[in-house]
């Protein structure tokens, strides 16, 4: 028997005094309260109906949730994340899923000179590639990808901020969304204590973060100062 | 002389409506150790957190855990209290043998595990809406009750059988300690043992974790339930009363 | 027809003798009364018949049924005791309202006249009565159940004299009218005397005779007169009870004899209840045996 295991079941334990004592309690009052037939049904009854009334309201709530997807739906869209890096890193323009497609822009540019970078310290979970094109002309065509984000079963992707692509002068910036702390409630009709017993359960194994993808076109003949490592792939 | 005679059946039909407007505060007291239970839940259950890209994500999982765990300690409280020789006593004022009283409380247990369960199932829903109506985070749109039928009726199944499990193991532990004082430290000493114990921990990994499905966790749990039941019927067969 | 029949029954209990060896039967429908002293196993005896308790041997039968866990003689008999409990969460109206699911023959009308002139508080619960009260309770429920034997284990305790005078008035007019087996035991003959046919008379565990209450009247008689001629009477016979009532009156019971002829003594008829002491008393001269 590992410490660890005895420790774990302390607490139990202490909820077990605890209960008990309140139980005791409980015990002692109820001998004071002449308690009427009726009034305890009644009771029970109001109790039993908020509760239902509960279950219900909560089928009816203005659905500012997300929809929860299937184990089906989930494999699918595991499916199209995965065909979709497969064919990033092919460089198969044309297979890319253009509904993953988040912004698309192009911009011409004063000198041959660019460069990408990224505020802060810490490089943004992002992929890059750059495709060189024979054009003369100082014009960078850009597109933003971001594959399917689910978290906890639920589909986040328009409710996280996610990377901004802009041009200052002649910098590429990818920013990253500012910190940030977004709390969600999530509910479940399993027992949790459960969960591991029952090895399936309904959050958890739903997770698909996905990624952000960059596809620049640019000419041959301009510099580029890539801080971000695109120009390796 | 005329000799009035009742089949075992009818005998125990007016012991269970008996037992079911004598031990109406018992339902009472599971009203208030739920709504203990909702409070301390509020909080959620447990949280998972990830963080993408500078946004941190903090899902609070809030489930009926915390309310189930108050009341399968209160069942296994129920299920000793209805020993005791207040109550034993009360069954001998009317008509009764220890067969027909036992079978009663255990048809008033089952009854009253399945509106145990049934509501610390529902309550998760009064949490939802708590939550969701006061609360000011947004949440994951979470299963209702009848996206998927089989499956919220199994999970209340599983509810409904743990909280019966732990009335049927209090119900035998009363008898046990009505038999003999002994088991005031024979009990506490085999609750510790199981969880220390190589055997115990092999019996609590066979019922709850070696299970291809819930309704293979479920028989394992009515096999328990029925095993505790029947030792306690032994048990108490040869009680006395009033002594 | 026998309701009882009681071979040889013994009970261990709490580490003594309870019951030694208890044998008798009980006829249908007639009072008996169970006499004994405090400890005499009284209790213990009703409490076996009623199948709260389990004979340590012997044959107990009710009912031709061995009462321990025994449907039908729970159905038709019923034990009326102090202990008699009852649940809180009833009102004593709820209680009587139960009643009937259980005992066919209840009588729901007697229930309630008796709860009313006894001026029951229908609202309260059985835990929270006095004593009395309660006692009362116990009795009024026992009398309803008119099961084929019902049982009281000193019933009157607590209860004021207008009361047991009225619950006795009570029983005897039920009994007439659902004529059933009634065991009532009492240490105090004297106060339900007029209410029995038979007296069941326990000591130490042991039955010591079983008898109409005519006969019990009879079994002895006390002889009263100077020492030597009572003396003289009595060395065949055995003592009873002797009392030296002054320096030359004695005065003695004896087992009855009626082929004896007494003279120079005055004759004088036992009651039943004296019979009783001085049959279950340890010495011949009571408590002035102490102070001799």
């Amino acid at each position: 028997m590992s410490n660890v295991a005895i420790l774990s079941l302390l607490p139990v334990i202490i909820m077990l005094v605890i209960a008990w004592l309140i139980f005791g309690g409980l015990k002692k009052v109820a001998k004071h309260i002449s308690m009427n037939q009726r009034f305890n049904k009644g009771v029970i009854i109001v109790y039993t109906g908020l509760l239902l009334l509960a279950a219900v309201v909560y089928e009816f709530l203005p659905d500012s949730g997300y929809e929860m997807i299937t184990q089906k739906e989930y494999h699918q869209f595991e499916n199209e994340n995965r065909a979709f890096k497969q064919a990033f890193g092919n460089n198969e323009v044309s297979k890319l899923d253009t509904k993953f497609l988040i912004e698309e822009w192009t911009q011409e540019l004063e000198g041959d000179t660019f460069a990408i970078v990224s505020p802060g310290s810490d490089r943004p979970a992002v992929r890059g590639y750059v495709e060189w094109t024979d054009t003369k002309e100082r014009v960078v065509e850009g597109k933003m990808y971001r594959t399917n984000l689910y978290m906890y079963g639920s589909n986040l992707k328009d409710k996280l901020p996610l990377l901004k692509m802009q041009w200052q002068g002649n910098e590429l910036l990818i920013e990253r969304p500012a910190k940030q702390e977004i709390k969600f409630y999530g509910f479940s009709n399993q027992l949790v204590s459960l969960s591991g017993i029952l090895s399936r359960h309904e959050y958890g194994s739903l997770d698909m973060q996905g990624e952000t993808y960059i596809y620049l076109k640019v000419p041959k003949h301009m510099n580029v100062v890539d801080e971000l490592g695109f120009l390796l792939y | 002389m005329f000799l009035s005679k009742s089949s075992l059946g009818k005998v125990v039909r007016a012991q269970v409506r008996f037992k079911m407007t004598a031990y109406m505060g018992a339902v009472l007291s599971l009203i208030v150790v739920q709504l203990v239970g909702l409070i301390i839940s509020l909080n959620g259950t447990g949280s998972m957190g990830t963080s993408i890209d500078n946004i941190s994500i903090q899902v609070n999982i809030v489930t009926h855990d915390g309310v189930f765990m108050f009341v399968a300690i209160w069942a296994l409280f129920v299920g000793n209290l209805i020993t005791t020789k207040a109550y034993r006593y009360d069954d001998f004022s009317f008509v009764t043998t220890r067969l027909s009283g036992n079978i009663a409380n255990i048809i008033i247990l089952c009854m009253v595990s399945v509106f145990a369960g049934v509501t610390t199932f529902l309550s998760n829903y009064l949490l939802r809406v708590v939550l969701l109506l006061f609360g000011s985070s947004s949440y994951l749109k979470s299963p209702g009750i009848l996206e998927n039928p089989l499956s919220s009726y199994l999970n209340v199944m599983v509810i409904i059988i743990l909280i019966l499990t732990a009335a049927s193991a209090g119900y035998f532990g009363g008898m046990l300690l009505q038999k003999s004082k002994v088991f005031m430290v024979l009990i506490p000493a085999f609750i510790i043992a199981i969880p220390v114990t190589k055997s115990g921990q092999a019996f609590l990994a066979y019922v709850f974790m070696e299970n291809e499905s819930m309704l293979f966790l479920l028989v394992k749990l009515v096999s328990i339930t029925i095993i505790l039941f029947a030792l306690a019927i032994v048990t108490s067969n040869r009680l006395e009363v009033r002594a | 027809m026998t309701v009882i029949e009681c071979q040889n029954v013994k009970k261990r209990y709490m580490g003594k003798n309870a019951l030694e060896s208890i044998t008798f039967q009980l006829e249908d429908k007639k009072i008996t009364g169970l006499i004994g002293r405090n400890g005499a196993g009284k209790t213990t005896l009703l409490k076996i018949l009623a199948g709260f308790m389990k004979e340590s041997s012997g044959e107990v039968k009710v009912f031709s049924n061995n009462p321990f866990n025994n449907l039908c003689v729970s159905e038709n008999s019923i034990l009326v005791d102090d202990q008699m409990s009852f649940p809180d969460t009833l009102k004593l109206t709820e209680i009587l309202m139960m009643a009937p699911s259980f005992y066919p023959n209840w009588n729901a009308e007697l229930a309630t006249g008796l709860f009313e002139y006894f001026n029951l508080d229908a609202k309260q619960q059985h835990s929270k009565l006095s004593k009395g009260n309660q006692a009362m309770f116990n009795a009024i429920f026992g009398l309803a159940t008119r099961c084929s034997l019902t049982m009281f284990d000193e019933p009157t305790n607590g209860m004021d004299e207008a009361v047991r005078t009225d619950f006795y008035r009570a029983l005897l007019k039920e009994y007439i009218a659902y004529p059933r087996s009634i065991l009532i035991s009492s240490h105090h003959l004297a106060e339900i005397e007029h209410l029995l046919e038979d007296i069941l008379l326990i000591h130490k565990g042991k039955v010591v005779f079983h008898q109409s209450l005519d006969e019990v009247k009879e079994y002895a008689v006390g002889i009263q007169g100077p020492t030597e001629k009572v003396e003289a009477y009595i060395n065949q016979q055995e003592i009873l009870h002797t009392k030296q009532l002054n320096r030359e009156l004695q005065y003695t019971v004896v087992r009855k004899d009626s082929s004896m002829k007494y003279e120079g003594v005055t004759i004088q008829p036992v009651s039943a209840s004296d019979v009783c002491m001085y049959v279950t008393s340890d010495t011949k001269g009571g408590i002035d045996d102490v102070f001799k």
